[in-house]
């Protein structure tokens, strides 16, 4: 029996569908990250969990008890918002004991767990303080203290990063990381973040529309996408409409230029699409790969890597470069050959 | 630049003369109870008169106890609307304007001929009274409740407290009550500002206040009322400057908070 066990949750609002037919099962002590756009129903399947929605249909079951129907303030289930949700009436320090007050806990252990969680999102110094003479970063340390001072049985986090600057945002995802591994704390995290996603999780849901479309390792996720949504959404992804020039032998052509590739074709295909990432394509003519030509339509500097769009006859690929004190980039409008392994491309199954 | 400013002198200058110069004049005038001579007579005879505490003091309790009614009934009813029936929002908010268009005169009269037989037979009793006034004072009360709510994000913080174990009493006083302190006390100083001054239904409800005091003197008295004018205005003021003063930058009432 899992830890914590969704079943068939379903919920609709005013007859739209906005979680459907959602199973999972999460073990103790894993961090799973539902990924996805916005509306595809990661943040209400969340809040059921939560306790503030009530599911159509389904079941929550938490450590072997239904609790679906418990309301979310019997449920010891922590929630970090988005918006942080602090109390401004109240110091850091009365932020973080709430939880332990409301339960009537004795003064001395909710002074103990208030400064041992202060030690723990490093901030001793900071207890007295309220929340607006923090900065935005600090607010959601304390907000995820705060959610774990109660030693909540699952902790639920809900785009907690989305209204941070990039830098904090790394920053404070490596502490959540460190701070649940630490404490073995069951974790959902929603995001539409795919890098927080990939960089987080133990497991990752992508969802679209109310449905899951995939589950499984960051790794898997983006190097084994199950469906063409998880393909186009999780990471940059090259589409090639390819014409089938030899099935047997894995033979295609792309804008009148031939490759190969080790993914077995049907026989019966006349065209496919094929899938390849930009970091598997590379400028130059290697040994033993495919060989393309294109002509260069813009390039892009990002820091560590450089990414350069490739004009090949009516469509483009994007190719990313890693960055080296050395490299010279290719003019705009000029040819360049592009190579990339036989077995780096890969075919999603037709719809 | 410079034109602009001459311009918006101009207007503050009018604005200012518009408003002060009746109170001015009324304040002057209050100050010629004695003939040919400035003096305070005209305060000192209404302070003296037994029957100014009386009234002042009876419009005082109607006052704290209309907004203790009207604070009790619209917090949570704001609260409720806010966070459970987002959708009948713009209904309540029709309903809270009500009291700006019926006049007083026709609210009396209603609740006279309602609550003078059965089953609520309370014409007689203060409590009509103080309903009334919180009816008359509910466009600011819910408005400025409504308006902290907002601020506060009661929603959010509401399903914090939740999940951290809070029920809906300790929501209420721990959480949703003190975030919206300054709102609670704007919405407080309108309503006893409102209530100090009334007339109508003190008048029709045969009970002491303030204002049928000042408009009875007003037919017996020359400098009184006069002065009686200047006090009210000298305690609406008192009022909003507290207001301000409590309020200093507060969204919600965080820096009040970190005052103390």
């Amino acid at each position: 029996m899992p830890f914590l066990r969704l079943s068939h949750l379903s919920k609709d609002f005013a007859q739209t569908a906005a979680v459907q037919d959602f199973n999972l099962d999460i073990e103790k002590g894993e961090l799973v990250t539902f990924l996805g756009p916005s509306g595809c129903g990661k943040t209400t399947t969340l809040r059921m969990v939560a306790g503030f929605e009530l599911p159509t249909k389904g079941r929550v079951e938490l450590d072997g008890l239904d609790i679906t129907t418990r309301p979310p303030n019997r449920r010891n289930v922590g929630m970090v918002f988005q918006s942080y949700a602090l109390f401004p009436n109240m110091t850091v320090g009365d932020n973080i004991g709430f939880g332990l007050r409301v339960t009537r806990r004795p003064k001395k252990e909710v002074q103990e767990r208030i400064a041992e969680m202060l030690g723990t999102i490093r901030m001793p110094e900071l207890g007295n303080r309220f929340p607006y003479q923090l900065s935005g970063g600090q607010q959601q340390r304390v907000a995820l203290a705060r959610a774990l001072a109660i030693k909540p049985q699952v902790l639920l986090l809900d785009e907690p990063l989305s209204a941070l600057d990039a830098k904090i945002r790394v920053e404070l995802r490596f502490e959540i990381r460190r701070i649940q591994r630490e404490l073995g704390i069951t974790t959902i995290y929603v995001t539409h973040d795919q890098e927080e996603a990939l960089s987080l999780s133990d497991r990752v849901v992508v969802m679209s529309a109310g449905r899951i479309e995939q589950v499984g390792a960051p790794f898997e996720i983006y190097n084994y996408p199950a469906t063409p949504f998880v393909a186009g959404f999780v990471g940059t992804l090259n589409q090639l409409r390819c014409r089938v020039v030899d099935a047997a032998k894995g033979k295609l052509a792309f804008d009148g230029q031939e490759f190969v590739t080790t993914t077995p074709l049907q026989l019966t295909d006349s065209s496919v699409t094929v899938m390849i990432r930009p970091e598997q394509l590379h400028l130059g003519t290697l040994e033993g790969e495919n060989h393309l030509t294109g002509k260069v339509d813009a390039v892009a500097f990002l820091g560590s890597v450089v990414r350069m769009v490739i004009r090949l006859g009516e469509s483009v690929v994007t190719l990313d470069v890693l960055n080296t004190r050395g490299l010279a980039l290719p003019a705009i409008g000029s040819e360049v050959p592009l190579s990339f392994p036989a077995q780096s491309s890969w075919i999603l199954g037709e719809r | 630049m410079r034109r602009g400013t001459f311009w918006s002198w101009l207007w503050i200058a009018l604005g200012v003369i518009y408003f002060f110069v009746p109170l001015v004049a009324t304040f002057a005038f209050s100050l010629q109870a004695k003939l040919n001579v400035l003096s305070f007579k005209a305060y000192a005879d209404v302070f003296s008169d037994p029957n100014f505490r009386i009234n002042f003091l009876a419009s005082v309790v109607w006052a704290v106890s209309t907004i203790v009614v009207g604070v009790v009934l619209f917090v949570p009813t704001a609260y409720w609307v806010r966070l459970r029936l987002p959708s009948v929002r713009s209904v309540v908010e029709y309903l809270t304007l009500l009291p700006f268009v019926v006049p007083a005169i026709v609210l009396v009269y209603g609740l006279v001929r309602t609550f003078s037989r059965p089953p609520l037979p309370i014409v007689n009793s203060p409590l009509l009274l103080i309903f009334g006034y919180t009816i008359m004072s509910m466009p600011y009360m819910y408005r400025a409740v409504d308006t902290g709510l907002r601020a506060i994000d009661a929603l959010v913080l509401t399903e914090a407290a939740q999940s951290l174990g809070a029920g809906w009493l300790t929501i209420m006083l721990r959480v949703i009550f003190p975030n919206i302190r300054v709102a609670v006390l704007s919405g407080s100083f309108l309503t006893f500002a409102i209530v100090m001054g009334e007339y109508t239904l003190a008048q029709w409800l045969d009970k002491p206040a303030f204002g049928p005091y000042m408009a009875l003197l007003g037919q017996t008295k020359a400098y009184e009322p006069s002065a009686c004018a200047i006090i009210s205005f000298a305690l609406t003021w008192a009022a909003m400057g507290i207001m301000q003063f409590i309020g200093r930058g507060a969204p919600g009432g965080a820096q009040v908070a970190a005052g103390h």
